[in-house]
């Protein structure tokens, strides 16, 4: 491994949580927030960190894993806010509707639910919860989920295929 | 590895095997495979259902971050009108680096206070929450009329605030947008500011964001410092950082010290730095190294030495007189390398104060040469350091060159007299030039070891001026009877010498250092 000394993982999801702000933020500042995913600010994280003097990402799966959680942190913990904000108003709170699982649309998903739901997945198994991590909050591919967590593909989708179910279920029934 | 309940591992094998199945045929199997336990046949059932229903869910992640933060900067998540655990928020204070300021209500002790929401749920990090909490608390520690208190580092489902004392005014900035302010003024500033400073540098709390903006001016005329001990607070905000990687400058990088651009150790000095330009600022209008922009002006604080204050007196007519005596302070403030600056908070308070007497009252100060600062002031344009320079360097030349006259006495003399005679002032020179050719260059080169040199060196000095003396004194009485103007000369010379290390050396050195 390249280095030796051993980083903290709460450090470094600090330190590419704080990046991935400082990214969003200048998009605001520049107005191009519309325009910009989650993932994209992934990558352009990525692409700005590993140019550290010290690098201390293993490689780019290993940050990415990292980002994902970072990612999944500022994007509940916002949703969260927002619910606080909510609440104690005129709106109520929608719960998950399995006509609207259907139809799919992702701004329905709500990323507190499915956020306690993961962690309940991640008590029964905890690589398919990291899986759902890596894919959904860090925008990998199946290929670069296997790549991260040096399983084969063909394991990736199998877990991502019942996780999906289960989670869905779960956010159905809450 | 993380373990896997076994009738999990179970679960996910029949599940996966259903799914090969044809659906018709599904419920049958999923009911053979658990015959004997129904609970786990209801499960996989539905979770295959479920699995019909996934479709595309979670599978195309949609997610824009930085469109969350447009919202979170937007006026629409004002908490104006709401209330945060004890405090009521009444209107919005101001923006800064460290986020939204509000007016709020302490409803449990009646007071108004300034809270600040800092971003928010900005850290998890317990290491990072723990190292915040105890800078408020060093900051909250910190009580002078000149600094606005820290009341309280406040946590409301899990946003953090800080509360301190609401100061009325207006800021200094706004003081200078309508000119700059006369000279005696821009000094009794200086020292509110600086005199609060000095009491937070004494507890080794530096507040490395000393700016107009966050100097108060209050009703009653005094000045107040806003957000000591806070600024690793702005290293927590979204957007707030200084620098972004692209290059891009955002905030007010204007009053940053050149180390702490450059990102090295910061002290107390940096603070020296930035009340430097606050205070040349104050006096002409001008910040001292405005550029086109922010990248600009952090290039002229590295590399360049702003106008001299008195070159803006034609500008600002009769009124710019005393900036004279402003400009020493503030230059020495200005100094690239922090060795060079004031070597404590409390010795730029003396300088103020003696320009400050420089200012109100001249005459005085003409008239009471022997004071320590002014010295300078009949001395024409060159500082006092550079006198107190003048003089080491002339000392040892002069000492050289009285070794001719000596040898001269020595060939006139019984040769093993003379010879004694001439070796003990020839090492009497050699130390004491030496000596002082030794603390030339420490202050110019390692200021910060000035002192403890002077120290050590002192009695070296001395002892070596002392024999040198005595070996001038010796050989112009043995001259009085051949050579009378040699003897004379040799005589005044000793006394020059004395007179020179007890009087004029100590003054040089009060004036140049503050203290000898």
């Amino acid at each position: 491994m390249p280095s030796d000394r051993a980083v903290p993982a709460e450090q470094l999801i600090g330190e590419v949580y704080d990046e991935l702000r400082r990214l969003a933020a200048n998009y605001v500042r520049r107005e191009q927030a519309k325009s910009v995913q989650a993932t994209e600010l992934v990558h352009e994280a990525y692409m700005r960190l590993k140019k550290d003097k010290a690098p201390r990402w293993q490689n780019r799966a290993h940050f990415v894993a990292i980002a994902a959680i970072s990612m999944r942190r500022l994007l509940v913990e916002r949703a969260r806010a927002r619910g606080a904000a909510k609440r104690g108003g005129v709106q109520v709170q929608v719960t998950l509707d399995d006509q609207l699982l259907a139809a799919a649309d992702q701004s329905t998903i709500d990323l507190v639910a499915l956020d306690r739901a993961l962690e309940g997945l991640a008590k029964l198994d905890a690589q398919q919860a990291r899986i759902v991590e890596l894919r959904f909050f860090g925008g990998l591919s199946v290929e670069e989920t296997a790549d991260a967590l040096s399983i084969s593909p063909a394991t990736v989708k199998r877990h991502w295929t019942i996780a999906k179910a289960w989670l869905l279920r779960e956010l159905s029934a809450s | 590895m993380s373990s896997v309940p076994a009738d999990w591992t179970r679960l996910n094998d029949i599940f996966h095997r259903a799914l090969e199945v044809p659906a018709a045929e599904r419920a049958a199997f999923v009911n053979e495979e658990c015959g004997g336990d129904p609970e786990l046949g209801a499960e996989v059932a539905s979770l295959l259902a479920a699995h019909d229903r996934a479709a595309d869910f979670i599978e195309h992640p949609n997610l824009s971050a930085a469109d969350i933060f447009a919202q979170a900067m937007s006026s629409g998540e004002s908490l104006v009108g709401r209330t945060v655990g004890q405090y009521r928020i009444l209107r919005v204070l101001g923006e800064g680096g460290m986020g939204i300021v509000y007016l709020a209500e302490d409803t449990r002790l009646g007071r108004p206070v300034a809270l600040k929401a800092l971003a928010p749920n900005f850290t998890r990090d317990p290491g990072r929450r723990e190292r915040l909490t105890r800078e408020a608390r060093a900051a909250a520690a910190l009580t002078h009329p000149g600094i606005a208190t820290v009341y309280a580092l406040e946590e409301f489902d899990d946003h953090l605030y800080i509360c301190s004392e609401y100061v009325p005014g207006e800021t200094l900035r706004e003081e200078l947008r309508r000119g700059p302010l006369p000279v005696a003024r821009v000094i009794d500033a200086g020292l509110g500011i600086v005199r609060a400073v000095a009491t937070a540098h004494e507890r080794g709390i530096v507040h490395r964001d000393l700016k107009p903006e966050n100097l108060i001016r209050t009703p009653a005329g005094d000045l107040k410092i806003l957000d000591f001990g806070l600024a690793r607070f702005r290293d927590v905000i979204p957007g707030a950082a200084m620098l972004t990687g692209d290059g891009a400058v955002l905030g007010t990088p204007g009053y940053m010290s050149p180390e702490q651009i450059r990102g090295d150790a910061v002290d107390f000095r940096s603070d020296l730095f930035s009340i430097g330009i606050i205070l040349y600022e104050l006096a002409t209008g001008v910040h001292p190294f405005l550029g086109s922009d922010s990248a600009s002006t952090i290039a002229r604080i590295l590399e360049t030495e702003p106008r001299r204050l008195r070159d803006f007196a034609p500008a600002l007519g009769p009124a710019a007189a005393p900036l004279a005596q402003l400009e020493a302070v503030v230059s020495t403030c200005l100094q690239k390398s922090p060795g060079m600056r004031q070597r404590s908070t409390q010795e730029l308070i003396t300088a103020l104060e003696h320009a400050r007497d420089a200012v109100s009252g001249p005459q005085r100060a003409a008239s009471t040469p022997a004071g320590p600062l002014p010295v300078y002031e009949g001395a024409g344009r060159r500082s006092p350091r550079w006198w107190w320079e003048f003089h080491q360097i002339a000392a040892s030349l002069a000492y050289v060159a009285l070794l001719a006259p000596l040898w001269f006495v020595r060939t006139t003399m019984a040769s093993r007299a003379g010879m004694m005679l001439f070796v003990a002032a020839l090492v009497a020179v050699i130390t004491a030039s030496t000596l002082r050719l030794h603390l030339v260059f420490t202050v110019r080169s390692y200021p910060a070891e000035r002192e403890q040199q002077q120290r050590s060196t002192r009695p070296w000095i001395r002892i070596a001026d002392a024999l040198f003396a005595i070996a001038l004194v010796a050989g112009g009485f043995e001259m009085l009877d051949p050579h009378a103007s040699v003897a004379l000369t040799l005589i005044g010379s000793a006394i020059a010498v004395v007179l020179s290390t007890t009087v004029i050396e100590p003054a040089t050195t009060r004036a140049a250092f503050g203290s000898d």
